[in-house]
């Protein structure tokens, strides 16, 4: 029983790392739209500069974080503007083509000036265990869940209890509407962008810490965010919740019980039976109505 | 508007027929001689030049191009006393497969080449492999560390390990008398504790040519198989897995990872789950040959792991020869005080190896009979005479190293012959 309940908090704390990163991708799409392929690129950006920031400017790692979400915030501006929004009008098979290409122009470019050397980001955790009822967490472990559950209350709260945010929510739903109703939709967009790389930093930053980094790190992560917010429902804020957890918690209960190999496996099996019975992932179709 | 359109699909089309021109030229410019042999070598390369595998892709680049330049430096190659420059034409794969047969198909039938360094990922070699064996197009390789080279193409040569190799030495040393331990500075009791050993890595060719090696040499040699743990490609989470290590209850662990984003991170975790902390003597850690470099040491240690007391391998003994330091000199020198000198030594040493075969062959175009010659060669490394096999596999030993007080230490013990049996002479399945 132990063993069951071990895989569970492992679980939770896996889906709390994709959680985080799905989140960024769910924020873009909510006002754009898009599933932005290059969110990963931004977060493994996130992750450079806020190890940059400890190297050179010897700046403590929560101050790396802040710096690195601002930086990463400001270069999600720059591309909404320099690369989204030219591109609103078009269908959204240009824009998943132009996401793509982003995404390994990022990944090159940052190959070439970083170099592919891996780097450690010093976080500064202790490598000890927290240990309740025979089960067991890290305390990077523990403060990863931590900060996503504060970045999901922060942006709940945003969302629901700012103008900038019932906005946001208003062009969610319906942007020609909002856009009737005065809303500047571009100033939305910008807004969109700024939090998701924001988000996408932290958790660069963050899975750095615990693993190290190098300029190829973005994809896989991502990967694991697509299949989060497909999952989940995209552009729903629970269903990036609910679908990282998810994900996380059957990843780890299919290691624990059946085969490792098989793990992914029976992640995109369930994505696959999901998507058959529900079209919109999980909370996808809640969200536009 | 009209003359326009009419003016640029001129010059479209004088473009066009200029290239073509100089892409005759220079096809015109390689003469031939009456036995078939031209008066350049060309030498086609697939290389992982971008994407992760960068870092050893360029390390290899730059080993072949070291060779090269010190073979034309002197002239050329010496094919039957007639001197004939080698000519590299290398192509980035990066790490797609598909980009591998497009190159192989365009180095075979544009570039003209008859043999190829490269590639090294076993998904790009499967392809690459049924294009050249056909064609009688020679493939070798240093840092592939795959079967496929050696028992799986008659035209290929697998100058490194092959994932089974390398295990049989771990279990063998494991096996091994305690004197030769204890007077190789190794902690007996710790090694002679062990009973079940377990293997961890990613799910994929070379890892499960590892895990067939490491389990036939732990029945050999009476240890108990606890089992294996694959992650699947992609895994961004070690957490699931390394719990999954830790329910096998294993004394010994063979990490057969070799990139750093593979290797740290499953340590990391290892570390903080508890049951499976080495440096408290919950387990015996056991490496490859990555984990063997002073540089992982070092990077490990400012990641705050300690790999003191681990087990690996090495295909080079750790003390340094003046050949070695001579080697590794040539290379600063040539590719600056950063480049990684081990793995450039390692492919400018099989491509001169090689070339050797080349001159003793007699001829740059009969492939069949510069296999025969390169299977007869015996190369003066750095590291040690090297020849290959009857599948065209190095005979390499393996210098066991250990960690202590955060140094790579070379304990003296060396396998050879004792590692080349089962998985080591067959792809496994």
């Amino acid at each position: 029983m132990v063993e069951f309940f071990q895989s569970i908090v492992n679980g939770i704390a896996v889906g709390s790392a994709y959680t985080l990163t799905g989140l960024g991708l769910t924020v873009i799409f909510s006002v754009y739209r898009i599933l932005n392929l290059a969110h990963g690129e931004i977060y493994m950006l996130g992750a450079f500069i806020s190890f940059f920031s400890m190297s050179y400017l010897n700046v403590p790692f929560f101050v790396a974080i802040v710096i690195s979400m601002i930086a990463s915030g400001v270069i999600g501006m720059i591309l909404e503007r320099l690369v989204f929004r030219p591109m609103k009008n078009h269908g959204e098979a240009d824009f998943l083509i132009v996401t793509v290409g982003l995404l390994f122009f990022i990944s090159n470019l940052a190959m070439y000036v970083f170099t592919p050397n891996i780097r450690s980001i010093q976080g500064p955790f202790e490598q000890n265990t927290f240990n309740f009822l025979g089960l067991n967490i890290s305390q990077q472990r523990l403060f990863i869940i931590i900060i996503t559950v504060i970045l999901i209350v922060a942006l709940h709260y945003f969302n629901f209890h700012t103008k900038t945010g019932k906005q946001m929510r208003a062009v969610a739903q319906d942007k020609h509407a909002a856009q009737l109703m005065g809303i500047n939709v571009n100033r939305m967009g910008v807004i969109a962008f700024f939090i998701a790389a924001a988000l996408a930093a932290v958790a660069g930053t963050l899975m750095g810490d615990m693993q190290s980094i190098n300029p190829a790190m973005g994809f896989a992560p991502l990967l694991m965010a697509v299949i989060v917010v497909i999952f989940g429902g995209l552009g729903s804020v629970i269903g990036a919740i609910v679908g990282g957890l998810t994900i996380g918690i059957v990843q780890s209960l299919s290691v624990t019980y059946f085969s490792s190999a098989l793990s992914n496996i029976l992640l995109y099996l369930i994505l696959f039976l999901t998507l058959m019975v529900m079209p919109n992932g999980l909370f996808g179709r809640k969200s536009y109505e | 508007m009209i003359n326009k359109k009419k003016f640029m699909m001129s010059a479209f089309m004088s473009l066009l027929i200029f290239s073509l021109i100089l892409a005759g030229c220079s096809n015109s410019s390689t003469s031939t001689n009456s036995n078939g042999d031209s008066d350049v070598f060309k030498l086609g390369g697939l290389m992982s030049l971008t994407g992760a595998a960068a870092l050893l892709g360029t390390s290899e680049k730059q080993g072949v191009d070291l060779a090269i330049d010190e073979i034309n430096e002197a002239g050329g190659l010496d094919i039957n006393g007639k001197k004939v420059k080698v000519e590299f034409i290398p192509y980035d794969v990066g790490e797609d497969p598909t980009k591998a047969v497009e190159y192989t198909q365009r180095l075979i039938n544009n570039d003209k080449v008859n043999m190829i360094v490269g590639a090294r990922e076993n998904t790009q070699l499967a392809g690459e492999l049924k294009i050249t064996d056909p064609a009688k197009v020679i493939v070798f390789n240093a840092t592939a560390s795959t079967p496929l080279l050696s028992v799986g193409a008659k035209y290929g040569f697998n100058f490194t390990d092959n994932g089974a190799i390398e295990k049989h030495s771990l279990i063998e040393l494991l096996a091994d008398d305690p004197a030769v331990l204890e007077k190789a500075g190794l902690d007996v009791d710790r090694i002679k504790d062990v009973k079940r050993v377990a293997l961890f890595g990613r799910n994929e060719m070379y890892v499960k040519q590892g895990v067939a090696g490491a389990k036939e040499a732990s029945e050999k040699h009476g240890f108990e198989w606890a089992g294996d743990v694959l992650f699947p490609p992609g895994t961004t989470d070690f957490l699931p897995f390394v719990t999954k290590l830790k329910e096998l209850k294993p004394d010994a662990v063979i990490l057969d990872t070799y990139s750093y984003e593979l290797m740290l991170p499953p340590l990391k975790e290892m570390l903080q789950i508890g049951g499976l902390d080495w440096t408290k003597g919950d387990i015996l850690l056991l490496g490859n040959d990555v984990m063997g470099t002073q540089h992982f040491a070092d990077t490990a240690k400012e990641e705050g792991i300690n790999v003191d007391g681990a087990i690996t391998f090495s295909a080079a003994a750790v003390g340094t020869t003046p050949e070695i330091d001579a080697l590794y000199e040539r290379i600063k020198k040539k590719f600056g005080k950063d480049a990684q000198v081990s793995g450039i030594a390692q492919t400018y040493e099989a491509t001169m190896m090689v070339f050797k075969g080349l001159e003793e062959a007699g001829t740059t175009t009969d492939t069949d009979k510069i296999i025969e010659a390169i299977k007869k060669t015996e190369y003066d490394g750095v590291r040690f005479k090297m020849t290959v096999d009857e599948y065209g596999q190095l005979v390499q030993p393996e210098f066991m190293l250990t960690i202590e007080d955060g140094v790579v230490k070379d304990t003296g013990i060396t396998y050879l012959e004792e590692l080349y049996y089962g998985a080591a002479n067959e792809i496994v399945e």
